[in-house]
């Protein structure tokens, strides 16, 4: 019964819309302003049958029945459906684009383990040179392996025993063999 | 993918439409020959419960006079008669256009009278170039 309410419905509202046309095609305005007052009324009429209708299914699907424990099998028809996993992998969708963006992400990992390789190697080559050039630099200003300073007896002994005048320099007066 | 060419397709075909009923309606002044007429025909019917044959003539005059300001032109005087019980006969000067007479037509036949209805019978311009030189009745 419901179905043919809306059945009826749907066919006067077709109706009514085309017969204002063809009111307007034959010049008659006031039958064309009567049929159109009808399509908007039907139209009006058939949108908040929609809109009341979907609040209906809504409401219906939020309100529970209180005190009543659904059956098992109504709990597993209830259940939302698992979706196949990996969908974009069927061998229909192969074609379409949105193969692309698993694939796009896949190479960028792929790349990304490739360039922290890159890296890695190239910090350690890097490292073993590096390190063998500024030993290299620092054997140059290295400290003498003798002593700047003599010791207490060698300078009794040898008050200017070192002829590089800037040790002497270093030494102070009793090295450089001035007055004390 | 296919609604959106669904939905074009239907607007393709609403533009179309309005533009075919934009070329029908649209009214173009056309010349109407010297000494053309238009004769008419119709058939009134009137839903009275009281005496219909009474006011039909009444009420078919006056549809008639509504109408045909609305073509410009005017009743030939004393061409509107009855020619059988509820049939009615009359002449317009000057000659209606094609689009004058889908008019003329639109605003005999439509509602536009409460309890009349008018279904024409015969609508025709008829010009010098014709050969017909009725009088007027």
């Amino acid at each position: 019964m419901k179905k043919l309410s809306w059945l009826l419905a749907v066919v006067t509202l077709l109706a009514s819309g085309g017969y204002v046309l063809v009111y307007v095609y034959r010049w008659e305005w006031h039958r064309a302003q009567l049929v159109g007052i009808l399509f908007l009324a039907l139209l009006v009429g058939l949108s908040a049958a929609l809109v009341l209708r979907r609040l209906g299914q809504l409401e219906g699907t939020r309100r529970q029945p209180a005190g009543r424990v659904p059956e098992p099998l109504q709990r597993l028809r209830a259940a939302p459906v698992e979706s196949p996993p990996f969908r974009w992998l069927r061998p229909e969708d192969l074609d379409r684009t949105h193969i692309f963006i698993p694939v796009l992400l896949g190479g960028g990992v792929l790349v990304s383990g490739i360039a922290w390789l890159v890296e890695r190697l190239a910090g350690a080559s890097a490292r073993a040179g590096v390190e063998e050039e500024l030993a290299a630099s620092l054997r140059d200003i290295a400290f003498p392996g003798e002593p700047l300073v003599p010791s207490r007896a060698e300078a009794l002994a040898a008050p200017a025993t070192t002829s590089d005048p800037a040790v002497r320099l270093l030494l102070g007066p009793p090295a450089a063999g001035g007055p004390r | 993918m296919r609604r959106p060419l669904a939905w074009l397709a239907l607007a393709a075909v609403v533009g179309v439409g309005v533009l075919l009923l934009r070329a029908e309606l649209m009214t173009v002044e056309l010349e109407t020959p010297e000494g053309s007429f238009t004769d008419v025909v119709v058939a009134a019917e009137v839903k009275q419960e009281d005496d219909p044959d009474a006011v039909r003539e009444e009420m078919t005059r006056g549809l008639v006079s509504t109408c045909r300001l609305l073509v410009n032109a005017d009743v030939v005087a004393e061409s509107f008669r009855a020619v059988e019980p509820g049939v009615f006969a009359f002449r317009l000067r000057p000659g209606l256009d094609e689009f004058d007479v889908r008019e003329l037509r639109g605003c005999l036949s439509d509602a536009r009278v409460q309890h009349l209805l008018v279904d024409v019978l015969h609508l025709q311009t008829v010009t010098s170039a014709d050969g017909v030189d009725a009088p007027d009745r």
